[in-house]
């Protein structure tokens, strides 16, 4: 029956391959061929049933406008039939031949799932219909789009994961930072005791021996102290816990703070400063001050170690670039220098210019590396320049927020300076310049120049080199009793003395500051031989601390500036003691860290504590071995007025002390 | 070659050695990816460099490296959302076997860029088929040899595989003997 209606043009071979889906329906609208495929679906009994039974017209939803369409041989028309047994769409071209409808058509894909269901396979598609093409693509789409999201899933558990081990490796850091602050504060307790112990030592009477063991002593431990606030910065720095704190501060000042730790090693060794400030026309900028000291340090002391002989050169530049004002400093010496190859890594951490250097020099390594973290932090950045056996050139730069420009000191007494070097001379006029000061620079000592100086009959200051002072002794019957003299000379070479003149002493290098400061009258700039002003003579001063070492080092010092002093070994010793005393003390020093009740809680009694009353107004100085900034603030937070980290520097003591009585007047 | 291959050598290497191993090898190979994009076109030489290194990592011939692979194709596709489609390709060894070519190409019509394949199969009788196959890649004809064992594998079939003469353009040939 199937076979009967096929034209000699279309032979059954052709039809079975070409059209798997081929529906024949006779002028009755009777089926009466279909191919393989379907006649697969369906089975046999579609033969002879009539087409609207088997299939349901979806457009054109009308059967009159479908036959009209294949009566009209158009071939572009889309027309869309449902086959209601496996419900397949099916979709082609129908065209009319010998009063027969031929239905050229394959089922619609939608996806591959619903052909399967139906038991279709390729063979059922010939390459023309691109059926299986289609399959194909749909299916590698669907699982690209599929994979693509199974990558994004790993990424977002990649990411998950990074996130869990970065919160951990956060929570370790925190861990670690807390860790090396308690073992901070550990260490420097023992060592608060040995240094402080040696500087009451020096001021015995000792063998030459003795202090020179003495001297030793000293520097290992003001040695094992760097390397732990080296060690304590870099914790930090690496914890991202190191806070930039400014303030006013001199710059001038702050540079001579520096030079003064080193001046004394950098003179023995044979090595002289040079300082030229006179770009830095300013005295007041908002800075963190003891960081850039820290910087200042880390250089200077570089600098000393690695030259023998020969001259170090501080350079300071107060610039404006894109509107910020920047502090520019270089740091020159004439040492070693370094290769080029150990300058690309010069500020890694724990690196040092050369394997043996730690051996040969001593440090940690973490100086230069802290130092540049400390520019960086502070807006500006540090660079090297070496070259091997001429020398190392060390600049940096930080950001100065605020600046006041220098303001005149019309009051300062007229100044005469006599020395050979012209470089020095020069230096002073130039900060005579920058504070409007007279100045008189003269390279030898003249009768006349001292006549003309005295005869001004105001008061004033004549600083001589002391490599002339012997001359200018001779010639010390022309002086006024309104004129001071100085000598001015390397801190080992002072001629320290004159049988005929009264004078004080200036160490190299000249700066503005100690001349401002010479020239006011204050004794900072003297060199001091041991002995403390007599300003704290009488003062009388609570020592708030548990540890008997850290009580004999600080009872030591402070007998030494003269002070009275009164010991409590913890918080409520304190409160007992302030409470049976009805005169107030004038400085309260307070440890933190105390057995029964600690500084902070002490501090707060002291305050708010109605019996306490009359000592609200003494000044309580923390003295802790806490160097953290964070522990600064909640010192003052508890209400102390002052903060001293051990181990406690005579000088630094006394500088305190003073300051808070001059505050508390 | 096509990232769908790279990943189904990893996925290999994995289950069977661990990932550790396959970290090793990628490592060694040189490769940055950890990850393959399944229709991304990769140079062949990843392809070839991951099979090379595989071979010298686990100690086994590169040729049993690939017939195994080859084998695991089959099971890799099916697993990674292929499996309907291979159903369609055919439900017999026999069917299967004579749409080698109409599937690869397919994905040839599809992704231009990729080279897939081709495939002569003659069915010499009903359990013989001559296999021919041509590719512009060298020296992956065991991977042929060991997809043939999968598909016998898929349909559980036993069957023999007979290396024959090649000529022309043909990189192998395989008389496919089914038991």
């Amino acid at each position: 029956m199937r076979s009967s209606v096929i034209t000699p043009e279309l032979d059954s071979e052709t039809i079975e391959k070409n059209f798997p889906f081929l529906v024949v329906i006779d002028s009755q609208y009777r089926i009466c061929f279909i191919g393989k495929s379907l006649l697969r679906i369906h089975g046999e009994d579609i033969i002879g049933d009539f087409f609207g039974n088997i299939f349901s017209y979806q457009r054109p939803s009308d059967p009159n406008e479908l036959f009209k369409l294949a009566e009209n041989n158009k071939t572009n028309t889309v027309f869309i039939c449902k086959h209601l047994k496996s419900g397949l769409r099916f979709r082609g071209g129908i065209t009319k031949k010998n009063k027969f409808y031929y239905f050229f058509w394959f089922p619609i894909v939608t996806n591959i799932e619903s052909l399967q269901a139906k038991q279709l396979t390729f063979d059922d598609f010939p390459s023309y219909s691109g059926v299986n093409d289609y399959l194909v693509l749909l299916k590698t789409q669907q699982n690209a789009i599929n994979s693509t999201l199974e990558l994004m899933k790993k990424l977002k558990q990649h990411e998950e994961k990074l996130e869990k081990a970065l919160a951990l490796s956060e929570k370790a850091s925190v861990l670690k930072s807390e860790f090396v602050a308690n073992m901070s504060h550990e260490i420097r307790t023992p060592i608060n005791g040995v240094i402080g112990m040696l500087s009451l030592l020096e001021k015995k009477e000792l063998s030459a021996e003795c202090k020179n063991m003495l001297n030793i002593a000293r520097n290992s431990s003001n040695a094992l102290l760097g390397i732990i606030n080296d060690i304590l910065d870099f914790s930090k720095i690496e914890a991202d816990k190191l806070d930039i704190v400014k303030n006013w501060a001199n710059p001038h000042e702050l540079v001579d703070e520096a030079i003064d730790t080193i001046i004394y090693q950098a003179n023995e060794q044979g090595v002289t400063l040079e300082v030229d400030l006179t770009n830095v026309k300013s005295l007041r900028c908002f800075i963190d001050q003891n960081r850039v000291k820290q910087i200042l340090l880390n250089i200077l002391s570089n600098a000393v170690k690695f030259t023998t002989n020969g001259s170090i050169f501080i350079h300071g530049k107060l610039e404006k670039k894109h509107k910020k004002n920047i502090l520019n400093v270089s740091i020159k010496d004439e040492g070693i220098g370094m290769r080029p190859e150990v300058l690309e890594t010069i500020f890694e951490s724990f690196r040092q210019a050369e394997k043996n250097t730690s051996k040969v020099y001593g440090g940690t390594g973490l100086g230069l590396a802290i130092s540049r973290k400390l520019c960086r932090l502070m807006g500006g950045d540090i660079k090297v320049e070496s070259y091997i056996g001429k020398g190392t050139t060390f600049s940096f730069s930080v950001e100065v927020s605020e600046l006041l420009p220098a303001e005149a000191c019309p009051d300062l007494k007229p100044l005469l300076y006599v020395d050979k070097s012209s470089s020095r001379r020069v230096l002073v006029e130039k900060y005579s310049e920058v504070l409007n000061i007279n100045v008189l620079t003269a390279p030898k000592v003249c009768a006349n120049i001292i006549t003309y100086f005295t005869r001004q009959k105001k008061p004033s200051t004549i600083v001589i080199s002391s490599d002339i002072f012997n001359e200018f002794e001779q010639l010390s019957s022309l002086l006024d009793s309104n004129v001071s003299v100085y000598q001015v000379s390397d801190i080992n070479k002072i001629h320290r003395e004159s049988k005929i003149i009264e004078c004080g002493h200036i160490a190299l290098p000249i700066s503005l500051f100690k001349i401002k400061n010479l020239l006011q009258s204050n004794s900072d700039a003297l060199v001091q031989d041991g002995n403390y002003p007599p300003s704290l003579d009488g003062v009388k001063v609570l020592v708030v601390e548990d540890n008997i070492i850290n009580q004999q080092v600080v009872c030591g010092t402070l007998e030494g500036f003269g002070v009275k002093y009164s010991v409590a070994s913890n918080g409520l010793e304190a409160i007992d003691i302030l409470e049976s005393q009805l005169v107030p003390f004038d400085i309260i020093l307070m440890d933190c860290r105390m057995p029964l009740m600690d500084g902070y809680e002490t501090t707060n009694l002291i305050l708010t504590k109605e019996s306490l009353q009359n000592h609200c107004d003494t000044p309580i100085l923390a003295l802790t071995a806490d160097a953290y900034d964070d522990e600064k603030k909640r010192c003052f937070q508890a209400g102390m007025s002052g903060f001293l980290t051990k181990p406690i520097m005579p000088e630094e003591l006394q500088k305190a002390l003073l300051n808070a009585i001059n505050r508390s007047l | 070659m096509y990232g769908l291959v790279n990943s189904a050598i990893k996925s290999l290497v994995s289950k069977e050695f661990g990932e550790e191993v396959w970290s090793d090898i990628v490592e060694r190979a040189g490769i940055n990816e950890h990850e393959f994009i399944d229709m991304q076109s990769y140079p062949d030489d990843v392809t070839y460099s991951l099979i090379h290194v595989a071979s010298e990592v686990l100690n086994i011939p590169k040729n049993n490296i690939l017939k195994t692979f080859g084998e695991y194709w089959l099971v890799y596709t099916g697993e990674v959302g292929y499996a309907g489609l291979l159903d369609m390709v055919g439900s017999n060894l026999d069917d299967f076997l004579s749409n080698l070519d109409t599937i690869h190409a397919s994905v040839e019509v599809s992704f231009t860029e990729l080279k897939p394949p081709i495939f002569g199969v003659n069915r010499l009788s009903k359990n013989q088929w001559d296999v021919r196959y041509f590719s512009e890649r060298e020296g992956l004809g065991a991977m042929l040899e060991g997809l043939i064992v999968g598909l016998a594998k898929r349909f559980k079939e036993e069957i023999t595989i007979e290396s024959l003469p090649t000529a022309g353009n043909e990189k192998n040939r395989f008389l496919v003997t089914r038991l």
